[in-house]
């Protein structure tokens, strides 16, 4: 009864109250609209002169390329993330860079190099006049520091660690890199990179390595301004703050959204450098088009395009022309899962599954795939058809058979294991039941289920593969010594107790490392099977043969018997392709991950 | 009221420092729970090449026991809180370069600006909408607007973003596909996050607004003669506009703190994409330091729309004059004890009104 009372009251004696109270209430919200445009200034990007690069392209000043790339967190070019290849492209400039074709090296900060006759010790005449973006000279200590700090795992206190994603490529064999990066050597002399002067530079290898040079092409081998580096460990990569020695240097970056490069002044070959600035969209994967919308909103010049947006470019009557694709070292391939089911330690119904996969098929189910006939992709020289796999159906029923599953029956439903959807895994499941009648099942997990039921004994019947894409250098040592590695796939074939004791060997803290590494070691010599204990014979030949003929042969036959332990199976081979506008001009694409440099690209406007 | 109203802050701040700390026990424990570690998910999503085994385990070591060699996971959790206390939560795994802190303040003032201009839209859409409804229950416009609504809620960010883009960009070639550049860059996707919102407001407008029309105080202020726009705006959708406070706070904390997708969609520097790698990649302390955010702000945001709630309505500071209070305040036992005790504390944890189903007339009396 009194309710109403007061409310009628509220309402007629109220009214200003509640107003006031209203605006009250309403002031935490300009409080915090406030508080925004107080940051309003410096909300967006700051950059003068976005209106002149703004969309539709109009008025863009001349020489600005604008890039899509995926995002990345850092670009210390020792950690393994994105941004470690755009160093590459030409924020930091190594020893030595790739020709046009990708086939061999062309001087770069070194004016030319001297090679030991066994091979073993190379020594570099850095050029004088190459400098850092702050106008220091680039000297020999810069690239002995900075691979001292490449090879030391826990730096946290120079520039951030490597966070255990350590872009070395162990296959380069600079004598005691990987011992001193593993903790058993300790002693930075014993490892083969010296500065045996201020524009000398030795590198002494423990074996030779042909795939040497083009190694350092890699971006853990890019030199780092250690004085920044060692003095600002925090802030060193900041745009304005990160020194670089590359035709380009940082200028602008704002974390998961842009980055902006202009010319390096001090870069001392600046005749070949026409870009006056380069803006990168750095982008997340999210969507189809989150790519090929900016492209064809004319806000970018050149993008990567993949899957559907690929197949849709390449049906335009105009996006067409500007499609290019360059065969890379992408693979997407199966690893055998360790299981306390042994079906799959049958070396025949693991060959069987891989002579059925159907690999013609999988190639038609995106844009720019292969058939992956062997785990070394074709175009590394010297590679032949001997090593390619023919695929036989009527063999994989009849090794089926005689493993003990005639049709398939008894054999467990085959699992494969992912961290990604892919619809490569979808075809070759349909091409398996189809072929061979087995039971198969996509087991699609989160990112860190993935990477940990990979490495474990499955319980119970569950067998099968891991699905991975990997990618690396185009060299034999590189392919065979590296990806997929002989000590992987000894450890891939130990039986399921074993693994079990040499995993907990290996975490085995109470261990000193060296003790730990030949306890491994016995392990796998005791237990590994004998066609890949040869396998890694070798590959130790290979390596340490001088004579080209003879170590390409060693190579070939070392990926045969690799191929044909079919513990890890190729699937497919893939290109990448890129959309780029015709007014870029002078991009070279070449067969590597970076995919090519930007020093020597230029704008030409108006060219359609 | 004055030490009554210190004496429920306190209490109420109390909470929240305890709301805390078990959030961040659950959230540290559920990640080491979780399989995986950071080193191992950086080196699959790379998808670049690997040193291969030689030494990985001993980096990974080494890089995990960066709070101390060998240190045990409660001890972790108990530096990287003494940390925090002090606003200092060490540096992201994954963004070694920056202190979690020093991401939250250059990415907070972004998503937080997107999420108020969102907000602000969505109530520009929803007011019209839901007090257009009110006034027209049960007529097909008032059916055709919420099943417009009823559309718009279903409708994910997401696929409003996509729809955005395709049309303002792919199609008309308008806006900037993406980017931070200008306000340009904000049209998108505030809109985007401002749909699904407006269409929740939109419905609570309409709801909380039929309940105030049939108030007798409305019926009184037309019966006084007053021009009907004057007694449906100032006197029906004010009052109806105060239990939407308790809505808007949440909401506003929740867009606050990021939107993964919008965010990555529009390469907007926001604290979504953060948060959501974080889990992903399981980066402990900017995991641990968003989680702890997301929860602060959160709670204050409930502990204002509560004091603003108290202030905007009186009733609800349950003062035990015997006036009327809302329906589901607590009992009348409750509410008599607390009296008999203590005059002072006037304030009291307010349940927040129940807006569905509207409180009906016999209720009221």
């Amino acid at each position: 009864m009194t309710s109403s009372g007061n409310a009628v009251s509220a309402f007629s004696t109220g009214y200003r109250t509640t107003r006031r109270d209203l605006l009250r209430g309403t002031s935490f919200l300009a409080l915090a609209a406030g508080a925004s445009a107080l940051t309003g200034c410096s909300l967006f990007e700051e950059s003068s002169d976005v209106g002149s690069t703004g969309e539709k392209g109009k008025g863009k000043p001349a020489q600005v390329m604008r890039m899509g790339f995926p995002n990345f967190p850092v670009i210390d070019p020792q950690v393994i993330t994105n941004g470690m290849w755009l160093a590459l492209r030409g924020v930091f400039e190594g020893l030595i860079a790739q020709n046009p074709k990708g086939s061999d090296v062309v001087p770069a900060v070194a004016e030319k190099w001297t090679v030991s006759p066994d091979g073993l010790t190379y020594t570099f005449s850095l050029r004088t006049n190459a400098k850092w973006s702050n106008g220091d000279p680039v000297v020999a200590s810069d690239f002995e520091r900075t691979l001292k700090r490449l090879f030391t795992p826990s730096q946290a206190s120079a520039g951030g660690t490597t966070m255990g994603a350590n872009s070395y490529q162990a296959a380069t064999g600079i004598k005691g890199a990987v011992e001193f990066l593993g903790g058993t050597l300790t002693d930075w002399s014993q490892v083969g990179v010296k500065a045996t002067g201020d524009h000398e530079l030795q590198f002494t290898l423990a074996n030779p390595n042909p795939g040497f040079l083009l190694g350092l092409t890699h971006p853990s081998m890019l030199p780092l301004h250690m004085d920044s580096v060692e003095g600002k460990p925090k802030e060193w990569q900041n745009a304005g703050t990160l020194v670089s020695n590359g035709p380009f240097k940082v200028s602008k970056w704002t974390q998961n959204s842009a980055m902006s490069l202009t010319p390096n002044e001090h870069y001392w070959d600046k005749g070949k450098v026409f870009l006056s600035r380069i803006d990168i969209e750095l982008q997340e994967s999210v969507a189809t088009g989150t790519a090929t919308v900016p492209y064809e909103n004319d806000e970018v010049d050149i993008v990567a395009i993949v899957d559907a947006d690929a197949i849709r470019f390449q049906k335009d009557p105009t996006l067409s022309k500007q499609v290019r694709s360059v065969p890379t070292y992408s693979i997407a391939y199966l690893a055998k899962l360790r299981s306390s089911n042994p079906a799959l330690d049958d070396v025949r119904v693991r060959k069987a599954l891989s002579l059925a996969a159907g690999r013609a098929d999988l190639a038609e189910i995106g844009p720019g795939l292969r058939p992956g006939t062997s785990l070394v992709v074709d175009d590394v020289p010297g590679w032949d058809e001997s090593l390619a796999l023919k695929e036989d159906v009527a063999e994989a029923k009849r090794l089926l058979a005689e493993a003990g599953f005639p049709d398939g029956k008894g054999l467990p439903t085959v699992r494969i294991l992912a961290g990604v959807q892919s619809p490569l895994i979808d075809g070759l499941i349909d091409a398996w039941k189809k072929n061979l009648g087995i039971q198969a099942k996509a087991d699609i997990v989160e990112a860190g289920v993935y990477v940990e039921r990979r490495w474990q004994v499955q319980a119970g019947d569950y067998i099968g593969y891991y699905f991975g894409t990997f990618a690396g250098l185009h060299t034999w040592p590189v392919m065979v010594g590296v990806l997929w590695s002989p000590l992987d796939v000894q450890k891939l074939g130990l039986p399921a107790n074993i693994w079990k004791q040499y995993q907990q060997t290996e975490t085995n803290t109470k261990l000193k490392p060296a003790e730990r590494t030949k306890q491994l070691e016995d392990l796998l010599s005791k237990n590994a099977t004998p066609q890949t204990r040869q396998l890694a014979e070798l590959v130790e030949k290979a390596s340490a043969t001088r004579d080209e003929q003879e170590q390409l042969a060693l190579f070939k036959q070392a990926a045969k018997l690799r191929d044909e332990q079919f513990l890890y199976v190729p699937l497919t081979w893939g290109d990448a392709m890129f959309a780029v506008r015709p007014t870029v001009k002078g991009l070279n694409l070449r067969a590597a991950p970076e995919f090519f440099y930007f020093k020597g690209i230029s704008i030409e406007k108006g060219a359609a | 009221m004055g030490t009554g109203f210190l004496g429920y802050l306190a209490r109420r701040v109390g909470r929240v420092v305890l709301s805390l700390v078990a959030v961040s026990l659950i959230t540290f424990t559920l990640l080491q729970l979780a399989p995986g570690n950071f080193a191992d998910i950086q080196r699959i999503s790379s998808g670049a090449t690997t040193i291969g085994s030689a030494g990985t385990e001993d980096v990974v070591n080494a890089f995990e026991s960066r709070y101390g060699a060998d240190v045990p996971q409660w001890k972790q959790y108990l530096i990287f809180m003494k940390g925090a206390v002090t606003w200092d939560f060490g540096p992201s795994y994954k963004y070694p370069t920056l202190d979690v802190q020093e991401i939250i303040a250059t990415a907070f003032p972004i998503s937080a600006t997107l999420a108020l201009l969102s907000v602000i839209l969505a109530l520009l859409i929803a007011l019209p909408i839901g007090v257009f409804a009110a006034l027209r229950q049960n007529s097909p416009a008032d059916h055709g607007m919420m099943f417009l609504v009823t559309l718009g809620h279903a409708l994910p960010g997401f696929l409003s973003a996509a729809f955005l883009v395709l049309l303002f960009t792919a199609t008309l070639h308008l806006l900037p596909s993406s980017g931070w550049q200008g306000p340009q860059n904000l049209l998108m996707p505030v809109l985007a996050l401002a749909i699904g919102p407006a269409a929740v407001l939109a419905r609570y407008v309409r709801s909380s607004m039929l309940e105030t029309l049939r108030e007798e105080y409305v019926t009184a202020a037309f019966a006084k003669g007053g021009p009907r726009r004057t007694v449906i705006i100032r006197h029906a959708l004010r009052n109806s506009l105060i239990p939407l406070v308790t809505v808007v706070g949440p909401l506003l904390a929740s867009l606050m703190t990021g939107t993964v997708f919008i965010e990555a969609l529009f390469r907007i520097p926001g604290l979504g994409l953060y948060f959501a790698t974080a889990a992903a990649s399981r980066d402990m302390p900017l995991l641990m330091g968003s989680t702890l955010f997301f929860a602060v702000i959160l709670m204050v945001t409930n502990l204002l729309v509560d004091l603003v709630y108290g202030v905007l309505d009186p009733r609800i500071r349950a003062d035990g004059g015997g006036g009327p209070r809302r329906a589901g305040t607590g009992s009348g036992k409750d509410s008599a004890g607390r009296n008999g005790k203590d005059k002072d504390r006037g304030w009291v944890r307010s349940r927040r009104r129940k807006l569905s189903p509207p409180i009906s007339a016999q209720e009221v009396q």
